[in-house]
């Protein structure tokens, strides 16, 4: 795969830099300081979030910038503990590993060095040993992590009134003519939540082409449930959609953008809030090759019993076309507690694309593939999840484990899901790329 | 969905509808006689749409009344043997009762000879027993067979035949009584406008909307015993035989598991024990004070075909574990006709409390008799 400057700032951010990051060797206890041996590890994987302030991932804000000396070393004995523990940065999957573009996971020996400077009292070090501040994407582009969009919608403001708690509601909005003047392939999109995006559960989107009538949302659904190309959705921790060279998104003129808000705040006097959500479009600069899809891989018919501490629910999907996978995201609610994605090769070879033995729904990453995964006409994708209704997680998410759930549209309902970012190939291609 | 939850409020409250059955009176038939101990309820759902029958099961075959009805040299006469109700309009034989007339509290049902032909009577409940009192009667023609194997009492049963179609079976000693059914068009989901939206709080029961999502890719036969415990099976829709998966019927070797690569594997879920000969099949597997629920997969074996149930319900159709098997029981097998029924599942009353689970696949069909032992 080419990398063009687009592609190669996402790695920049999101990939960890691994290349310009990884020492061969921790820094010996004595000899390390933060801005020879700590702050490329922090620029590399954690700066990206740690800042002042700003839009970072899709609107969320990490509780403490990482920025400067003076703003780490209150946090030393705390980062030393995160990192430690693997618990940052966050990257859940335990497998597989060097194979998504977004992986953040420091090595053994960035985390060693992390614990030597700790171990040795922080200390500051030569200001000028240590590589020049970072200037982000975004800080340039008025927020946009990808660069600043070609063309940006923004729904019509909505206020979220006192009364509500959980609300699931959807809006549309037409892509002005002067934004589109004729029909474009886009290679990225970003989701922006907008004011108060906190309290943006998530938000899904797709394009509605002029001549493609979609009915309305059934009541309990996404409004993407049945437009033919979604957007996919943004929720805690998801990133940006930059597709590799070749791939694209055709937004004919005159189209239309389902914005699908789901809203969760607690109710009361003052709690009203106003959001505008956005998306923005990047063109791809030569048509692509190949057209995306959106896959969604979903069990909608469990029933989770009371206080089960590891009820399986499974899904799958077998392959009618070869197709290049590109991206992976798992989803379920409070009660997801592990996922774990395979593919089944039509000769019953398995491999294992994502396994993640601790779900936290904070942190809804999307799974990058660096190269695109191809997949053979017959393959089958096993989506599983395991959830826990027990009185532990419970307490944890204020549920009530007394009841069986189901699948449903609240924070606090669950969901089974594996969303897919994929575009179907000639044969000569699969054969080609597997014959290599 | 509004429709939906009325209809899902119906399914749920329909088994504590409970009525006085009884004989109607005619001029052949015997006298009147109220039957008040309560009803066994058969319900199937296609396609979100739901029909259920009620019966009484004490109305025995060996009572000298009904004999005198049932016997070859029988005169004419009628017998009140149970309630129809269906959440949208429904087609027997080329009879169409329509929705209004056929939701909760439904229709009553009179089992009716003349000569050597069988009918069934429907009237609105109307809480008098007389079906010439009852406005807008229909009459709808039976197919009539004698068996082999006789059940002591009256049993109804709802049977998928195909996406939109099942088959109404009533049995009562020898005699076997058929006719076939259409449901009319799904109710129409009510969608929601753009920029409005569905408001819930932590405490709402969205139950409903779970049931109702269930129901968009699966199909559902219920059996209610006359203690009001609930069998249910799910099955996914759509499954044809001209789909992938059938043709392992034929292919299976001794000991494969039948994969359903477009669907969930079929899910049992039971309130009371069930003993299938040896086995017994129990409640709270998965949660104590929960009704027992199950995966159920068609294995071949080496003389005919076996019921595996595993602890896993909510599984793909590929994604047979066999550490969670729970048990395994024997199925009796037969090769039907050349019916291309998609596949489906009923469960058959054959008494107060037992069944039979009928598993069918086209051609194919497999079953086996349970008692409830709760």
């Amino acid at each position: 795969m080419r990398i063009t400057p687009r592609t190669f700032v996402i790695v920049t951010l999101f990939a960890g830099c691994l290349a310009i990051s990884a020492p061969e060797a921790a820094a010996e206890e004595a000899d390390a300081t933060y801005y020879e041996h700590v702050l490329p590890i922090l620029q590399s994987n954690c700066q990206s979030c740690h800042r002042p302030s700003g839009a970072n991932i899709t609107g969320l804000v990490a509780p403490m910038s990482l920025m400067t000396y003076e703003e780490t070393r209150p946090w030393a004995r705390s980062i030393a503990r995160k990192v430690e523990a693997r618990e940052m940065p966050p990257w859940f999957l335990s497998a597989p590993h060097g194979v998504f573009s977004n992986e953040k996971r420091l090595s053994n020996a960035e985390i060693d060095t992390i614990l030597a400077w700790v171990n040795a009292g922080a200390p500051a070090g030569d200001m000028a040993s240590g590589p020049e501040p970072l200037v982000f994407p975004e800080e340039l582009n008025d927020g946009w992590t990808l660069g600043k969009p070609d063309f940006v919608v923004t729904m019509d403001p909505y206020t979220v009134t006192d009364d509500v708690y959980d609300l699931n509601i959807s809006f549309r909005k037409a892509i002005a003519e002067d934004l589109v003047p004729e029909d474009v392939w886009v290679q990225g999109w970003e989701f922006r939540a907008g004011s108060n995006g906190d309290r943006v559960h998530h938000f899904c989107s797709g394009v509605i082409a002029p001549d493609e009538y979609v009915a309305p949302v059934v009541a309990g659904g996404d409004d993407t449930d049945n437009i033919r190309s979604s957007l996919g959705c943004m929720a805690a921790g998801a990133e940006s959609t930059m597709l590799p060279d070749g791939f694209g998104l055709l937004v004919p003129k005159g189209s239309t953008l389902s914005f699908g808000m789901h809203y969760n705040k607690e109710a009361g006097p003052g709690t009203s809030f106003q959001n505008a959500a956005e998306l923005g479009f990047f063109v791809s600069k030569t048509p692509p090759k190949h057209a995306i899809k959106y896959a969604r891989i979903a069990n909608e018919g469990f029933e989770i019993p009371p206080h089960h501490p590891n009820y399986h629910v499974g899904s799958a999907w077998t392959l009618k076309k070869d197709i290049a996978l590109l991206t992976l995201w798992p989803h379920s609610h409070f009660r997801g507690k592990a996922t774990r994605i395979t593919a089944t090769y039509p000769d019953g070879r398995e491999e294992l694309l994502l396994d993640l033995p601790e779900w936290d729904q904070s942190w809804q990453m999307t799974y990058k593939y660096r190269e695109p995964k191809i997949l053979p006409m017959g393959t089958q994708i096993d989506v599983h999840w395991w959830f826990d209704n027990t009185e532990a997680r419970a307490a944890r998410y204020n549920l009530n484990p007394d009841r069986a759930v189901g699948d449903g549209p609240r924070t606090y309902d669950e969901m089974q899901r594996g969303f897919f970012t994929y575009a179907e190939l000639e044969s000569d291609v699969v054969n080609t790329t597997i014959g290599q | 969905m509004r429709s939906c939850r009325h209809w899902r409020f119906v399914l749920v409250f329909g088994v504590g509808f409970l009525t006085q059955f009884g004989e109607a009176p005619s001029a052949q038939a015997p006298a009147d006689v109220a039957l008040s101990t309560g009803l066994v309820q058969s319900e199937l759902t296609l396609t979100a749409r739901t029909a259920r029958v009620k019966f009484a099961p004490a109305l025995q075959a060996a009572d000298p009344n009904h004999q005198r009805l049932l016997s070859p040299s029988s005169e004419d006469g009628r017998v009140h043997v149970g309630q129809l109700e269906s959440t949208v309009s429904l087609t027997l034989s080329d009879v169409e009762v329509t929705a209004d007339s056929l939701s909760s509290p439904g229709h009553d049902l009179w089992l009716e000879r003349r000569g050597e032909n069988w009918q069934l009577q429907l009237g609105a409940i109307n809480g008098i027993s007389e079906p010439e009192t009852t406005t807008d009667l229909s009459t709808v023609p039976l197919t009539h067979s004698v068996r082999t194997t006789a059940s002591p009492t009256f049993t109804a049963a709802l049977i998928p035949t195909a996406a939109d179609t099942g088959r109404l079976l009533l049995q009562w000693g020898v005699d076997q009584w058929t006719v076939d059914f259409r449901f009319g068009d799904p109710p129409v989901r009510e969608r929601r406008a753009p920029g409005t939206g569905d408001s819930r709080t932590r405490e709402d029961d969205t139950s409903s909307i779970s049931r109702g999502k269930r129901l968009d890719e699966r199909n559902e036969t219920q059996l209610v015993l006359l203690d009001g415990s609930r069998l249910s099976v799910l099955f996914f829709k759509e499954l044809d035989i001209s789909g992938p998966d059938f043709p392992q019927i034929a292919t299976a070797g001794d000991g494969m598991l039948v994969q359903l690569t477009t669907g969930a594997v079929t899910r049992l879920k039971t309130e009371t024990p069930l003993q299938f000969g040896e086995t017994t099949v129990d409640t709270d597997n998965l949660a104590p004070g929960f009704a027992g629920a199950y995966g159920l997969w068609l294995k071949r074996a080496e003389r005919g075909w076996r019921l595996v149930f595993t602890h896993e319900p909510d599984v793909w159709g590929t994604q047979h574990d066999p550490a969670f098997d729970a048990a395994e029981i024997e199925l009796a097998y037969s090769h039907a006709d050349s019916s291309a029924r998609p596949f489906g599942v009923s469960i058959q009353p054959t008494g107060t409390d037992r069944g039979r689970l009928v598993l069918h696949w086209g051609p194919h069909e497999w079953s086996a008799d349970f008692i409830a032992a709760g």
